[in-house]
């Protein structure tokens, strides 16, 4: 589809809608429930094993660049780390093989590192540029692991094939890992090599979880209830091909086809 | 029984340099001593070879061949076999890489260079394929690849202009999607923009070529119909060979030499997690 | 808010907006667009049939015709290209589509960008290194010296013959290649021993993971099918195996992109809108 036709107008206005109205009511304090989600709460306890050893933290913000979504939610993940490590004193490392991603991931953690009132443990030269490939970056972590002696490992964004060649290395350093991506494939490595893994829709929701700021709660609700609607319509739909085929006019009216 | 369960036990805690071992083992043996096995051919690759096998000559298919060494084990067999049918039926076909690797197109002209020499020393580039090289751009790339394919390339990896019809007398009859009868992306998990940007729009067939482990994601769009047809890892490969040659013996395919180490690479797997939970028994055997 | 932060929200909400209108404006305006087949092609105008009346479009720039596609869908055409016959639809374009390429090449070239600024940023940390010879500066030599090689060897694809095509062989052939491959093959042993340590038979949840993975695994090889070929062919292994991939596999992960698309939606929303709070766009107090 090149330009949107009505339906996909109606479903854009709806879906956005409905977010931006979660949203807005959760800014005029609209209580939110949010499910216990196991990872997430296990990244303060990743945090303060590291914090009894006093060993750093090490934070992998995945292989996509800034324009991936699941990139933009584990910046909000590594801004709730890099406050709790700064509060606690604690060194973290953070690798990427974005040039670009170099001074986003510096204005997330010296933010961060101010909110707490300790902007002096901001430190530049522990965000690193280590390679321009993914592959690469992983060897280039593993490697990083062994020589800082990191105590718990974090790894929430995009990932591809080199998920593994992190996670079980890390693994056998004896560091706790969490792991977040909304990587079908690459979930099952994680559960594999990692202490906990926050799978798919989770890891967009983990910014949410962490701050419990009213914007980022009130978008999760406006998405649940698009996502009831959408249920709804394709329950309806199947529905309809069940009992009258794959041509019939309800199918027609939702598709516009 | 004691006993019995302490060693099982033991089992539990293999260092991990005897599996490496295992499978270094596991894998290298059948690449020293040959040997054939059946080949099941799957629904996806049977509708890749059929769907290649009607088009009509005057069509073109582009071929995203973007993959380099690091998933070369499963991605070089895929476009092997694929410009192998392509070369053998003349059908015209041009290669880009699209986003994620710029040695995309030196690879894929290793292949076709070898194929060409060893098996069809009539083919000629330019006429029967030309290969325009790495762009970047994600679907933004796609999106002026089928509009204009001149939008993204104004000459291709040998440096001649696409106008160029001396040299390039192919591609005078490609000037957007119009012109191509299908688009093959081969790389370790291709871009499904291809399908959003691309086969939303103008309904040009789409096929990929995957890493096995990336499959898994892929099969609802071969339900769907978005996908015309996929092959996955090795195996998608290996049977689309066993496919365009149905004598195994003249199947040579990088594919069909390396189902057989991957098969014995399966079963190693396998076996290290039998021994995992031999021993997990026999430490709860003992436990109790 | 700042300066810097009030200048990134009012850029990032306005390449989202061409986009987004790009998308829900049609190409052409809508109440003066004619639809129709093409009836004759005159030099100062288009003659259309539509619905048994017949309509003049004026060739004048503004005008965009769009002629359909076997499958249904539009495509934009110059009046010259037009035969009698065609479906079309023309009016005065709405310029949003029209700037497309534009706005398309913008963006391919800002990233291509990033490959160089990330070449300059590992020569300047390495270049520091180099100067004030940190531990290991001598790897920081060897990376000025890879990256010259690699300009030189990239220089020679594409060439017919000549040293420049031996150099550029060299480091594809005998080094690229082996060195991606053997890192990628690193992923099998990694695989056996994440399988070995984690695929445990704990519970009964445990027990189903590890018979679908047997049998998916097993039927993706010769073995598979070597193994059950003697029974009938709805039990063979790789049969079993493509209906736990098809039927089973699909419906988890349609659900799971259900769920992550409607987040990617939501995320996408909040920062097109600059809504997004706790990371670098300021916490909940606005700062």
């Amino acid at each position: 589809m090149e330009h949107a036709n009505l339906q996909m107008l109606i479903a854009i206005g709806a879906i956005g809608g409905l977010i931006l109205w979660g949203i807005g009511a959760a800014r005029r304090g609209r209580p939110i429930f949010i499910r216990r989600i196991a990872g997430l709460n296990a990244i303060d306890e990743a945090i303060g094993r590291a914090a009894e050893t006093g060993r750093p933290l090490l934070f992998h913000p995945g292989v996509g660049d800034v324009q991936a979504i699941s990139t933009l939610a584990a910046l909000g993940v590594l801004s709730h780390v890099a406050r709790q490590a700064a509060r606690l004193n604690l060194r973290l490392l953070t690798v990427t093989a974005f040039p670009v991603m170099v001074p986003i991931l510096e204005a997330v953690i010296r933010q961060a590192c101010e909110s707490v009132g300790h902007p002096e443990r901001f430190e530049p030269s522990d965000i690193r540029f280590i390679a321009a490939q993914s592959d690469q970056l992983a060897l280039a972590t593993a490697d990083l692991m062994l020589q800082e002696q990191t105590a718990s490992h974090f790894f929430f964004g995009m990932y591809d094939y080199t998920s593994l060649l992190l996670a079980e290395p890390g693994q056998r350093t004896g560091a706790m890992q969490i792991a977040g991506t909304d990587d079908y494939f690459q979930v099952p490595f994680f559960i594999a090599s990692c202490d906990y893994t926050i799978i798919g829709e989770e890891l967009y929701a983990a910014s949410a979880y962490l701050t419990h700021e009213p914007t980022m709660l009130g978008s999760l609700v406006g998405q649940d209830y698009a996502k009831i609607g959408l249920l709804c319509l394709l329950l309806l739909s199947v529905l309809a091909t069940t009992l009258f085929g794959a041509e019939n006019p309800i199918v027609h009216a939702l598709t516009g086809r | 029984m004691q006993r019995l369960m302490s060693s099982l036990a033991g089992l539990q805690d293999i260092d991990r340099r005897w599996l490496y071992l295992g499978l270094w083992l596991a894998a290298c043996l059948p690449l020293l001593i040959p040997m054939r096995l059946p080949i099941y051919v799957t629904p996806e690759t049977r509708r890749l070879y059929e769907f290649i096998e009607r088009c009509p000559p005057d069509k073109v298919v582009l071929v995203d061949s973007a993959w380099d060494a690091g998933s070369m084990g499963e991605n070089e067999g895929q476009v092997e076999v694929v410009f192998e049918h392509l070369l053998r039926r003349r059908i015209k076909f041009v290669v880009i890489s699209v986003e994620i690797t710029p040695l995309g197109p030196q690879f894929a002209d290793r292949v076709i260079e070898r194929l060409v020499r060893e098996k069809f020393p009539d083919r000629r580039y330019g006429v029967d394929w030309v290969n325009l090289g790495y762009t970047r751009g994600g679907w933004r790339a796609m999106q002026q690849i089928a509009k204009d394919i001149r939008l993204q390339y104004r000459q291709d990896t040998r440096g001649y202009s696409l106008d160029d019809a001396r040299h390039l007398p192919l591609m005078q009859r490609v000037r957007n999607i119009n012109d191509i009868y299908l688009i093959y992306s081969v790389t370790y998990s291709p871009m499904e923009d291809w399908i959003s940007f691309v086969h939303e729009v103008y309904g040009t067939p789409i096929a990929f070529g995957c890493a096995g482990i990336q499959s898994t994601t892929y099969y609802r769009y071969l339900l769907s119909g978005q996908l015309t047809g996929m092959l996955v890892g090795v195996r998608g490969a290996a049977e689309y060979d066993a496919l365009l040659h149905p004598n195994p013996r003249e199947r040579t395919s990088r594919a069909t030499r390396l189902i057989v180490p991957q098969s014995f690479g399966h079963l190693m797997v396998i076996l290290a997690i039998l021994i995992g939970n031999l021993g997990y028994w026999g430490a709860r055997g003992r436990a109790r | 808010m700042d300066t810097k932060r009030l200048l990134i929200a009012g850029l990032t909400f306005i390449t989202g907006l061409y986009y987004f209108l790009e998308f829900v404006v049609p190409p052409t305006v809508p109440w003066r667009t004619v639809q129709g087949t093409v009836v004759e092609i005159r030099a100062d105008s288009v003659l259309l049939r539509t619905d048994g009346a017949t309509a003049r479009v004026p060739l004048q720039p503004g005008m965009a015709f769009y002629r359909q596609r076997p499958n249904g869908s539009y495509e934009r055409v110059e009046p010259a290209q037009l035969t009698p016959g065609d479906r079309l639809r023309a009016g005065p374009t709405t310029y949003l589509s029209d700037w497309l390429p534009a706005v398309n090449n913008f963006f391919v070239v800002l990233m291509a960008m990033a490959w160089g600024m990330g070449l300059i940023s590992l020569a300047v940390v390495h270049g520091n290194t180099i100067r004030r010879r940190r531990p290991e500066w001598y790897n920081s030599v060897a990376f000025f010296i890879a990256v010259a090689v690699g300009m030189i060897a990239g220089m020679g694809y594409g060439l017919p013959g000549g040293w420049l095509k031996s150099v550029n062989e060299l480091v594809f052939n005998s080094m690229l290649r082996p060195m991606g491959s053997t890192v990628f093959s690193l992923l099998a042993f990694h695989i056996t021993t994440a399988a070995y340590r984690a695929f445990r038979v704990r519970s009964a949840e445990a027990l189903v993971m590890i018979g679908a993975a047997l049998i998916v695994m097993l039927g993706q090889i010769p073995i598979g099918l070597w193994l059950t070929h003697a029974l009938p062919e709805s039990l063979w292994l790789p049969s079993m195996s493509q209906w736990l991939l098809y039927v089973v596999n699909t419906a988890a992960v349609r659900a799971m992109w259900f769920g992550i698309m409607l987040g990617a939606i939501a995320t996408g929303l909040r920062y097109w809108l600059s809504l997004e709070r706790g990371a670098f766009f300021g916490d909940s107090e606005g700062r």
